[in-house]
């Protein structure tokens, strides 16, 4: 790559950040696998860079990447959806009420297990501040699937949330 | 906790609020690597020369590698499977010492697999059954058989499965849980124990399983007269041919009667069973199947992921079950978080206590060392002889006498009702007249004579009942006022209801009377009833109860009232029988205390 390519490639990158590894975080789970996906996603955007013809897309481009990657990984079953720690031990300098953290946790779980296109558009969207438009762009579909998405998403992980797991409904029938 | 769309909108702010802990450095670092002009992997080669090449060569290796492993010998492969198996249940297996004495090696394996069920609760803990999740009972098309021929997931190792996937289940189960153990008990049929390593022909059942070192025996011959059954032991039986080797990772440790009393043990010692029966799966063999038994026996299996594999699909919901309880008992240390309720096929509480002297009367001969009971039956004449080592009955051949004996001894149990004693009268009619089937039907209207060891604590191991038949030379025999009291109990429970006289008498010996709830002033009317039935009672404590009609049988046809606090003093309550069938009923009313029947006719 030219060092005149890596510079815009930079300028391009540098706004655009916090708002992707916030995303990364988000769909992965925690902060080891966001960074290996931060990592490949900015390594095949580099490789591409060249085709991309109109620079004003490289947000959606860069965010199409990230998608494609979870998508691929998750595919491969490489992926564990398993919830860092570490993040609560970040979140307990802003809330010192535990069962929020737990709370914090639960929902964040729960939110893996959407199906993949779902959890991705509530984090573009809630997470990442993106405009429907833009999601539409990275995700591909019309504007009003990805409202959907958002719509069917909320209310799944809001019944995900409230609904007892199997094994509740088990102990329900086991015990005495 | 419900959760609402405002926590859901929380929890986005808050991660957003997230610090980022990845620099930008560390991706303009990445970005200047980046080598310019040169592709970051190399383009996979496309000659069809090398993809066929390749191919060949990978085909040839598995080929051979395959023909190695048929080649070896069978008994090398299941050797170094079993080892495996054994490590992936207890990773400490090659700790084991292999040279001490037998009690250190069984503590040592206990203490190992102790150690194992550790380590696989920490891996369970955390873990998703996959496709091993509860109500996902059939396997996925993933699925592959392994050497022994079981089912295995996904080819998971047993054990361990993977975490996160689609079915991801986690324990969240209460600390304090308690489970029905009868909710857990597996009900198999021949096909279904073939699975679990039972033979089961036309001469037996039989199961001997060597793993780990150890050998689970157990057979069960139909041999016409001289069937026998054994306990699970460790030592398998040298001269039964019939037997065969399972090569399962799971065995049963335990085999218990049908009332949860342990028997002996493979793994560890009885003793050790109240504290490890929560992570054992009891397998019911029912008395059909079996030949020299008339109860059920349980065997407790080590529940291993090609166990519940092997199991019908409609068992395999406790695999999640089984790593949950063993999360449980991890983390909290109890040890009795599955209940198997102790039954009892005996439920009075009040026996006939007589002194050495009523014994003496009964004609019980106390010797140095054994206690002697003779007998005359109507076909043999018998001696039941019992000491501290041992029960017998043993037959006199010489007399046979026709006529009715004095007394009649028909059953011999002990505090839960099992008869340890085979009765030496052997004539089939004298053989099933002995059975627990017959013990359940008839024990009902007999005295029970409780021997206590604490008053013959050199002659009996634990306490006996002799269930005697009532007769006027019993009643006699036992001190005036006893005798004259189970009389009069006896007259009356045997007497119609309606000529019996109010509280003319107490019930308290016989296990007829196990209505030990004592209502005051209970009326039960109309009887027989139509459509509609009123119940008056008064209750001196409040209790917690139901009430229920049941047939004669025993079996429930109505609930009238479920699970209610019954209050002290005058209880009225009236009953809509409409749907009930025309019949005589139980009317049985259960609290925390105890419970009373009385019997209803309905009448359409």
């Amino acid at each position: 790559m030219k060092n005149n390519q890596q510079k815009e490639f930079i300028k391009l990158y540098d706004p655009i950040h916090n708002q992707l590894f916030g995303f990364c975080r988000a769909i992965s789970g925690n902060v080891q696998d966001a960074e290996d996906l931060m990592q490949d996603t900015v390594l095949t955007a580099i490789e591409g860079f060249k085709k991309l013809r109109d620079k004003s897309a490289f947000k959606s481009y860069l965010f199409s990447v990230a998608c494609n990657l979870n998508k691929m990984k998750a595919r491969r079953k490489k992926f564990r959806a398993e919830f860092n720690k570490q993040e609560l031990m970040q979140l307990s300098d802003s809330s010192k009420n535990p069962e929020s953290l737990v709370d914090f946790q639960i929902i964040h779980e729960k939110m893996l297990k959407l199906p993949a296109r779902m959890a991705e558009t509530l984090v573009l969207f809630h997470i990442c501040d993106m405009s429907l438009e833009d999601i539409s762009k990275i995700q591909g579909g019309s504007l009003s699937g990805v409202k959907l998405r958002l719509k069917r998403g909320r209310k799944k992980l809001l019944s995900m949330l409230n609904s007892p797991s199997e094994m509740k409904k088990a102990l329900l029938f086991l015990t005495i | 906790m419900n959760y609402s769309e405002k926590d859901i909108d929380r929890f986005f702010e808050r991660f957003k609020q997230l610090p980022n802990n990845y620099q930008l450095d560390k991706i303009h670092e990445l970005i200047k690597r980046f080598p310019s002009d040169v592709p970051r992997s190399e383009p996979f080669p496309k000659s069809f020369k090398f993809y066929f090449a390749m191919t060949t060569f990978i085909m040839a290796l598995l080929t051979s590698l395959f023909f190695l492993f048929n080649t070896n010998d069978k008994q090398t492969l299941q050797t170094s499977e079993n080892k495996e198996q054994a490590q992936a249940v207890s990773p400490d297996y090659e700790k084991i010492p292999k040279d001490s004495s037998v009690n250190n090696e069984r503590s040592a394996i206990d203490n190992a697999f102790q150690q194992s069920q550790l380590k696989d609760q920490q891996v369970e803990s955390v873990e998703g059954d996959g496709p091993n999740s509860f109500n996902k009972s059939q396997p996925t098309k993933k699925s592959t058989k392994n050497r022994s021929g079981i089912v295995n997931d996904n080819n998971q190792r047993p054990g361990v499965t993977l975490q996160g996937g689609k079915n991801e289940m986690s324990c969240d189960w209460p600390s304090d849980t308690i489970v029905d153990g009868s909710k857990l008990e597996v009900l198999l049929s021949n096909d279904e124990l073939s699975k679990l390593g039972f033979m089961i022909n036309e001469t037996g059942v039989y199961y001997k399983n060597r793993f780990r070192n150890k050998t689970a025996c157990f057979h069960d011959r139909f041999e016409d007269g001289d069937g026998e059954m054994t306990n699970l032991t460790k030592s398998p039986n040298q001269n039964n041919k019939k037997e065969h080797y399972s090569t399962h990772d799971f065995y049963p440790v335990f085999m218990t009667d049908f009332l949860y009393h342990p028997g002996l043990a493979v793994d560890g010692n009885p003793e050790v069973f109240g504290v490890r029966r929560d992570t054992l799966v009891p397998v019911r063999i029912q008395a059909r199947i079996l030949g020299n038994s008339d109860t059920d026996i349980i065997m407790w299996f080590i529940p291993t992921p090609n166990f519940f594999n092997a199991l019908p699909a409609k068992y395999r919901h406790l695999h999640p079950i089984y790593s949950c309880l063993r999360a449980i008992k991890k983390r909290t240390g109890r040890s009795e978080i599955v209940r198997f309720r102790q039954k009892s096929l005996i439920r009075i509480t009040q026996f006939v206590e007589p002194d050495k002297e009523t014994l003496l009367q009964l004609g019980f001969e106390f010797d140095n060392d054994k206690i002697i009971y003779k007998q005359r039956g109507k076909t043999c004449f018998f001696m039941v002889t019992i000491s501290k080592f041992s029960q017998s009955i043993h037959v006199k051949d010489e007399e046979v006498i026709a006529q009715d004996p004095d007394l009649n001894l028909v059953f011999l149990s002990d505090t839960v009702g099992r008869q340890n004693i085979k009765w030496a009268c052997r004539s089939s009619t004298d053989k099933n007249k002995h059975n627990r089937r017959n013990f359940e039907k008839l024990h009902d209207l007999l005295v029970p004579v409780k021997l206590r060891k604490q008053n013959y604590p050199d002659l009996l191991s634990k306490d006996l009942i002799f269930w005697f038949e009532p007769s006027e030379a019993l009643f006699n025999a036992l001190p005036s006022d006893l005798g004259e009291r189970i009389k009069q109990e006896y007259e009356s429970i045997v007497s119609e209801p309606n000529s019996r006289k109010e509280n003319s008498s107490s019930c308290t010996f016989f296990e007829t009377c196990r209505s030990t709830l004592h209502l005051d002033a209970m009326r039960l009317f109309p009887n027989p009833a139509q459509d509609q039935l009123s119940l008056h009672f008064n209750l001196h404590k409040e209790q917690f109860g139901s009430i229920s009609l049941l047939t004669m049988g025993g079996i429930r046809v109505k609930e009238l009232l479920s699970d209610a606090i019954i209050f002290p003093g005058k209880n009225t309550y009236e009953f809509d029988i409409s749907g009930v069938p025309s019949g005589i009923y139980l009317l049985s009313i259960m609290t925390s205390e105890g419970f009373k029947t009385q019997r209803v006719i309905v009448q359409k």
